[in-house]
């Protein structure tokens, strides 16, 4: 990145902070290239570069009130990026680590699912059954460990459509598997 | 769907989503702010519970007026470094990092080798509770200013930016208390105005760590 670049995005990021739609979208597109770079500098090419950068993206709308326009650009996006990464690599440890597990078992499921008494099989039957967008959050909020508003941004949907939709698909699955409807 | 046509789909929502917003003022700016309110707010919870009746005397008498202004420093240094930390990539000079800890371990020094000196005992030293209490509601509103202003920004490093918020407002109102005691016996001084507030540092410190994080 060049200083006439970072001198740009500095300035596109005020006129952002503005609401000016076009500039926060081309200091967005900046911010990706330079999050890339950021993480491949640090950490080679891992799998989870595109999380990263995504989750940068989400807490750099969060938290874009923050940047003070007479200081450097990079730094602040940067600090977030850097704790972005560490997030994201801690969550891809712990997935590794299930993933582990499964491999050691590769025909039944988990002792701990089997121990009380889940079908794996039927689990995914059910959850592939379900309508796209409840799929979707409960994915998201149970297999890879995503918040509540992580989830809403990246779907464009408010934090309580999220909650609602996840309680309507934990409704359903409890239906498909066999368990009513009941509220527990 | 493509890693690239995420990015690309989630820059377009975030973009759809930009409203304006009012940015975040720098920390000098913060701080000033946070320091005068908290002045004020001591001053008048110290007029509420009474002003000690010699006053006058007392500041004419090098200790309330340097215990004050130790009080005033430790808070400011320690709020300067919980706000920096809530601004992502803001970074504290080197020279302010131990700086609120070191002040505070003057003070106690110089209370503690006071009460020494003067043939006063600290373990036997009774402990007040009025004083006690009065210094924790002293605490209390510079203690929510100061986690409302930080939480305005983004914490990354909730433990630290706690700790430093629990120190700034345990110190002020440390200092504050004084001016309602007319006790200056070094041992109470230590006893029931500075250990109270370490305390509270570290209860507030350890349990409202969430109140800061992101």
């Amino acid at each position: 990145m060049t200083p006439d670049q970072e001198r740009d995005a500095a300035d596109l990021m005020q006129r952002a902070q503005r609401g000016d739609r076009e500039a926060y979208a081309a200091v967005l597109v900046f911010a990706t290239t330079a999050v890339r770079r950021f993480v491949r500098g640090k950490w080679g090419n891992p799998v989870w570069l595109d999380d990263a950068v995504q989750e940068t993206l989400m807490s750099v709308h969060r938290a874009r009130h923050t940047y003070d326009g007479t200081r450097p650009f990079l730094p602040w996006l940067y600090a977030i990026a850097q704790n972005r990464m560490i997030d994201v690599a801690r969550r891809q440890r712990r997935v590794e680590s299930r993933e582990e597990a499964t491999d050691v078992l590769p025909e039944s499921a988990s002792p701990a699912a089997e121990a009380h008494g889940i079908d794996v099989e039927r689990v995914r039957a059910a959850l592939a059954a379900l309508p796209d967008r409840q799929r979707e959050v409960i994915e998201a909020m149970k297999f890879r460990d995503e918040s509540v508003r992580e989830v809403a941004v990246r779907l464009g949907m408010s934090d309580s459509a999220v909650k609602v939709t996840a309680h309507r698909g934990y409704k359903t699955l409890r239906k498909l598997l066999g368990g009513g409807d009941s509220e527990r | 769907m493509s890693a690239d046509r995420q990015v690309e789909d989630l820059i377009a929502q975030l973009a759809g989503d930009a409203t304006p917003v009012r940015p975040l003022a720098p920390v000098s700016v913060r701080l000033s702010q946070w320091l005068a309110l908290a002045l004020v707010a001591s001053g008048i919870v110290a007029v509420m519970i009474g002003v000690r009746a010699d006053v006058g005397a007392a500041l004419a008498a090098y200790p309330l007026v340097a215990a004050s202004l130790l009080s005033v420093l430790i808070a400011m240094s320690a709020a300067w470094i919980a706000l920096t930390l809530s601004v992502p990539g803001a970074v504290a000079p080197a020279w302010l990092d131990r700086l609120p800890l070191l002040l505070a371990g003057v003070w106690g020094g110089w209370w503690w080798s006071a009460a020494r000196a003067s043939g006063q005992s600290l373990l036997t030293e009774p402990w007040h509770v009025a004083c006690c209490a009065r210094a924790v509601g002293l605490a209390v509103l510079p203690l929510v200013a100061l986690f409302v202003s930080a939480r305005r920004g983004l914490v990354f490093d909730a433990g630290r930016a706690t700790a430093m918020a629990a120190v700034a407002g345990a110190a002020l109102a440390a200092g504050a208390v004084q001016w309602t005691c007319p006790i200056d016996r070094a041992a109470h001084l230590f006893v029931s105005h500075l250990l109270p507030m370490v305390g509270l540092a570290v209860a507030v410190g350890l349990g409202a760590r969430r109140a800061l994080a992101e």
